[in-house]
């Protein structure tokens, strides 16, 4: 009965997981840019949401969008009026210009927010469903299931949209795309502003079931960093794949090894990964 | 030779096109220019700068001096995507495809630059399709994973997904046994006769010959030798230099 329970805790985690590696995934597959800003846009969608509870007392699951939209719109001007700059530049340029956005949002939220640590409290946190003597709680499988649906809709997104297309394309050719008539400097800022808003969306979502602070961004980045390695980079049922193997590795590291050495789990996983496979369970070749 | 049409309008005009990469310059004083409707080779060895020249015209490099104009309109410092618009489409060397696409996505992202309804780009389909059968058979399958005369087959149907006026191929015959070559030509003439202008970059000096009524020679980065397809292959240099005559 243990097993079972922890075992649907680790797919309800896992998904989360997965959620929060999405749009990482995504900027680094199509720009090879390792995006520090990702945990901090992250931080903030779940500021909006803990925000809009706290202050007009919207439901968290309805800030969702707004959450979305705002980061979407803040990740796009930061990719067309910085990034873009030096995005022909080696990786390292890219890592130093947000890391150092990074630091510059996260001491302004502090200085703003407070480093409290904040979680949205609605009036149904506590529900859980009973279900043949396991309980699933509430909140959590709500993200799940939103964290999946959302998922689910960038997929069709990257697979059916003219936008999509030229996303992908920008991908595996950009001298092609170009020639194809695509302006990579548009599809490099709406790739960012679609990772930003899935960053933001799912920080809506951890706001709930879980606490952030402004200093939370740095855990949530080397989740990503971890769950896309283990998973693959650049594609989507990576990411998804790494969530649910990260969510399971963890919480089973919990029970067979305590709880102390939870966080360290991941970063085993990753050493391994990287030995084993560089490009990932469900990688390809030329993603690494 | 194909679709005389050496009196028609003219539409590309180049004058003194110069420039190359970073310090290295590539082409010093190209002049050159296609009529509608006609198929013009430029031919050379390796390293002439025939692939820097159409990556120029296509707006992808940026030149650092002549003048580029289409149809009257000059298209000068044009981004790709403007130049894409304006009617010139790229057939990139060695293909070029998005490996990891189906066929049908790679035509649809070659339709890219058009914005338009979805019974327009149904009918478009259906027109490429029309060209090459072998295309529709495999319309689902990845791109990567066809062999190289397909690929070239749908390097060129995705290059006229753009509708363009005029067709840049580059390298049409590179890789590929003798027997696909014929059928590719034959394509291509196909595509010229419905009143698209093709320049053809190629290194199989006597494949660009029949096809292209007149041809371009580049040495160095200049235009050596140029004239019709029967003039060049008359004259003693070409002969003892690409024709090994």
């Amino acid at each position: 009965m243990v097993y079972a329970q922890i075992l649907i805790n680790s797919i309800l985690l896992g998904g989360i997981y997965a959620c929060i590696a999405v749009g990482f995934s995504l900027v680094w597959g199509v720009m090879n840019i390792l995006n520090i800003m990702h945990g901090t846009f992250l931080m903030l969608g779940g500021y909006v949401t803990f925000w809009m509870f706290k202050l007009y007392g919207v439901d968290p699951f309805l800030s969702l969008p707004v959450s979305a939209v705002t980061m979407f719109c803040a990740g796009y001007v930061v990719q067309r009026g910085l990034i873009n700059k030096i995005v022909r530049a080696p990786m390292f340029m890219s890592l130093i210009l947000t890391f150092g956005l990074q630091l510059l949002v996260v001491r302004l939220a502090i200085y703003f927010f407070t480093g409290d640590f904040r979680s949205v409290q609605p009036s149904y946190a506590g529900f859980s469903i009973p279900l043949m003597g396991l309980s699933i709680p509430f909140v959590r499988v709500s993200i799940f299931v939103l964290g999946v649906v959302l998922t689910s809709i960038l997929f069709w997104f990257m697979g059916h949209t003219r936008t999509g297309r030229a996303i992908r394309a920008t991908r595996m050719d950009l001298d092609s795309a170009q020639l194809m008539g695509v302006d990579i400097g548009r599809i490099y800022a709406i790739t960012y502003g679609i990772g930003a808003a899935a960053a933001a969306t799912s920080g809506s979502l951890v706001s709930v079931g879980f606490a952030i602070s402004p200093v939370s961004d740095v855990e949530f980045l080397s989740k990503s960093f971890i769950i896309c390695t283990i998973g693959g980079l650049g594609n989507i049922t990576g990411a998804l794949a790494g969530g649910l193997i990260l969510g399971l590795a963890e919480n089973f590291g919990a029970l067979y090894l305590g709880p102390g050495l939870q966080n360290a789990i991941g970063y085993v996983l990753l050493i391994l990964v990287l030995f084993i496979k560089p490009s990932g369970l469900l990688g390809r070749k030329g993603f690494e | 030779m194909t679709h005389e049409s050496l009196g028609g309008e003219s539409l590309l005009e180049v004058r003194g096109l110069a420039g190359g990469y970073d310090v290295v310059q590539v082409l010093w004083g190209i002049d050159l220019n296609v009529r509608e409707g006609e198929i013009v080779a430029i031919v050379g060895s390796n390293g002439v700068g025939k692939s820097t020249f159409l990556r120029m015209l296509s707006g992808v490099l940026p030149h650092q001096a002549g003048t580029i104009t289409l149809g009257g309109e000059s298209i000068e410092g044009m981004a790709p995507e403007g130049v894409v618009a304006k009617g010139i489409s790229h057939v990139p060397e060695g293909r070029r495809l998005f490996a990891a696409m189906s066929v049908e996505e790679n035509l649809l992202m070659g339709a890219y630059a058009r914005k338009m309804a979805d019974q327009e780009l149904a009918a478009d389909l259906e027109r490429v399709y029309g060209f090459f059968p072998r295309l529709a058979e495999r319309k689902s399958q990845l791109a990567g994973s066809m062999s190289g005369g397909e690929q070239q087959m749908c390097a060129i149907a995705r290059g006229l997904m753009a509708r363009p006026r005029l067709l840049l191929i580059d390298e049409l015959s590179l890789g590929l046994a003798p027997r696909l070559v014929e059928e590719l030509c034959g394509f291509v003439r196909q595509i010229n006769e419905e009143g698209v202008a093709i320049i053809l970059v190629e290194q199989d000096v006597l494949t660009a010959f029949e096809l292209a009524s007149r041809a371009y020679v580049f040495e160095t980065g200049r235009v050596t030798i140029s004239g019709t397809s029967d003039e060049l292959l008359a004259n003693p240099q070409v002969k003892k230099a690409y024709l090994g005559m």
